[in-house]
């Protein structure tokens, strides 16, 4: 224990003497104001939010670039609980289950206490996360002193292909998605022996491709197709008039502490799902409403403006970014979308994840967790200060956002190469993001495949050298390449096994019949 | 309709990765072997799809047994959304054109600018909009990137 302090605390006290910067703080409520009109804005969530600031990471110290993303990122889902619960218009997808007892609380006038609520269920859900995250590091390290480069081969191949499989429906599509984004990564010079590959005699790819143009044309441009193709209203007029707001907040907070419970095990359940790649908030958010409502007293209540509805929900949602951040810093395993684009930012700041990262700068994955911690606390209480007035944006026509996010995206497209190339490369990327969502394909998948090709290619150099062409045969290699045969013979098995059981079902029928 | 279009990309696919792979076999010495890997996986990975669409059997692998075909149809019915989906993407190939003529930091004012007006939205809207893009432009471009404001087409011809 006193060893552990010992060797944690250092990093710790490090992390957070780096929080209380001047400039960090003031990249933290940026990100922050930014965080909480992009998550007001229905359909936008935290994976364009971060695609939209990845440009401006550019050239800012690792600290404040991760302040101004992380701080985003914390205020999105505080910025989509306020359209959710005052029109129910759920700012990000996943907030349909805020909306569910939010928006009756708004009709019968009670929209200010479902909001506080939602805000400190939002915060201790963010701290449990954070705790979880800090609690677990130490075990993730021990794993990784048994990693090697023929490990992190592996594991690099395990995250493209896992998030490609998991955010589809198809496994064929999302393996397709990953294997894109790998062979894209092969454009421009070879990372072992600097050879020209796929650039066609063009300069401009002798780098390969703009990762800003690709994610921000993959995410952010796609997502404006789509929306302004959509065309439809976005929100509703708000419900009930509200009696007496500050009333209302002090009732919520009070709520909150009566439902502690709910929000522990809301906590918990969004940390453990975090944890999972591929499962995603809407996951955690349904467990843990579903959780709550088993335990309620008054189950018929859930539905009809439920105060521990909206608890349960928002506690899960907030505290699932802790628990996910860890397989993204420690593995290079994103939990989504959103943190397949966070891996890129890690990239551009020189933070790459794995090993290094854990090892070398764990004062940094610290400082991400305090960033998390703070970011929560301050997006809450600013959220509910400023519900009423950002709540409008929610109303902005999709003809006037998405060119305006559109230009926006192309002037950020350049900042990495100064190129005008960039444009070109986030236009392109743009139609093939919305074209390939469309057929259900993953963006994430394409992404990550991308940012981790060269890992992967320099991690198998390594290996061959060290241990000879026969390196994936070292058992916990043979393990993870294991998995990923079995995340893509998983519908195959699934089928298999359903037939079995019907066909059992079937005999069992049978049998009874006879007697 | 979509069913078609599903078919024709995932064609596409394979003649790029088809080209990818013979391409990656020309790469000296080691420059070969990562390129080849992926575009021999790939390679299988979209056969099973492209046979998934056709043999019932192989739709097992690909897990697209239970997938229901909700795909956005809209796009292609609806003959507004259909406007919308042109005007969106001529807009955004028209933006090259724009930068090449009048160069990046005015090609985006002038593209947020046509795009409202083409929608014919209220004046006001499109002066602030315009406003905004025109400030983050400079900003940004100008002031940040020190990119030059003439860098187009036009600027160069009337020196």
């Amino acid at each position: 224990m006193t060893e552990s302090l010992a060797y944690y605390g250092p990093a710790m006290l490090e992390g957070l003497r780096l929080l209380f910067d001047l400039s960090t703080i003031i990249m933290l409520f940026l990100g922050l104001a930014v965080g909480l009109v992009m998550g007001v804005l229905p359909g936008l969530g935290g994976t364009v939010t971060m695609a939209l600031l990845l440009p401006f990471t550019y050239g800012l110290p690792p600290a404040d670039a991760l302040a101004l993303v992380l701080g985003a990122f914390s205020a999105v889902s505080m910025g989509g609980s306020i359209p959710a619960i005052l029109m129910n218009a759920p700012g990000t997808g996943e907030q349909a289950v805020t909306s569910l007892d939010g928006y009756p609380m708004t009709q019968r006038g009670e929209g200010a206490r479902a909001l506080a609520a939602a805000s400190a269920a939002g915060v201790l859900g963010t701290l449990v996360g954070v705790l979880v995250l800090t609690a677990l590091i130490p075990f993730v390290r021990l794993i990784l002193m048994a990693v090697g480069s023929a490990e992190m081969f592996a594991l690099s191949l395990l995250g493209v292909l896992a998030i490609g499989v998991l955010t589809t429906d198809s496994v064929t599509r999302g393996l397709l998605s990953g294997l894109i984004g790998l062979m894209l990564s092969t454009i421009g010079s070879d990372p072992v022996t600097g050879t020209l590959r796929y650039t066609g005699g063009s300069i401009y790819l002798y780098d390969g491709l703009s990762i800003t143009g690709l994610t921000l044309g993959l995410f952010a441009i796609a997502e404006m197709i789509r929306v302004f193709v959509g065309g439809k209203p976005i929100a509703a007029a708000a419900g009930g008039r509200e009696t007496n707001i500050m009333a209302g907040i002090r009732d919520g907070v009070r709520d909150c502490v009566r439902h502690v419970r709910t929000v522990i095990y809301g906590g918990v359940i969004g940390s453990v799902i975090g944890l999972i790649p591929g499962m995603g908030g809407t996951v955690a958010m349904f467990l843990s409403y579903g959780n709550a409502k088993q335990r309620s007293k008054h189950p018929e209540r859930f539905g009809k403006g439920a105060v521990e509805g909206i608890i349960a929900a928002e506690s899960a949602n907030n505290a699932k970014e802790g628990g996910g951040l860890l397989p993204t810093l420690a593995f290079g395993i994103p939990g989504g979308s959103t943190m397949a684009v966070f891996i890129g930012v890690l990239f551009i700041i020189g933070l790459p994840p794995g090993p290094e990262l854990m090892n070398e700068n764990l004062h940094m994955v610290y400082y991400m967790a305090w960033s998390l911690a703070l970011a929560g606390i301050l997006g809450s209480v600013i959220g509910l200060g400023l519900a009423p007035q950002v709540s409008r944006l929610a109303k902005m026509p999709a003809e006037i956002l998405a060119p305006l996010l559109i230009a926006f995206s192309l002037a950020g497209a350049v900042v990495d190469t100064r190129i005008v190339f960039g444009v070109y490369v986030a236009i392109a990327a743009g139609f093939l993001g919305y074209w390939l969502q469309l057929l259900k394909y993953s963006c994430a998948g394409i992404t990550l495949g991308y940012l981790l090709g060269p890992v992967v290619e320099r991690k198998m150099f390594i290996s061959i050298n060290a241990y000879g062409v026969d390196f994936f045969t070292r058992p916990l290699t043979l393990a993870i390449l294991a998995v990923i045969v079995f995340l893509a013979l998983r519908p195959y098995l699934q089928r298999r096994s359903d037939k079995r059981r019907s066909r059992a079902g079937e005999t069992t029928a049978e049998n009874g019949d006879d007697r | 309709m979509i069913k078609r279009l599903d078919l024709i990309t995932t064609v596409i696919i394979l003649m790029i990765t088809v080209l990818y792979t013979l391409e990656a076999l020309q790469f000296p010495g080691g420059a070969k072997i990562v390129p080849t890997i992926f575009g021999a996986v790939a390679l299988v990975v979209v056969a099973i799809q492209l046979l998934s669409s056709r043999v019932k059997a192989f739709r097992t692998l690909s897990g697209e047994l239970e997938v229901d075909d909700d795909r956005d149809l809209d796009v292609f019915r609806d003959p507004a959304t259909r406007r919308r989906l042109l005007l969106i993407g001529g807009s955004l190939v028209a933006v090259p054109l724009l930068i090449a003529v009048f160069g990046l930091p005015l090609a985006l004012p002038l593209y947020i600018a046509g795009m409202l007006l083409l929608q014919r939205q209220r004046i006001w809207v499109v002066i602030v909009c315009t406003g905004l893009i025109s400030a983050m432009s400079y900003g940004l471009l100008i002031e940040l990137l020190a990119w030059p404001w003439n860098d187009g087409a036009l600027w160069k011809l009337m020196k």
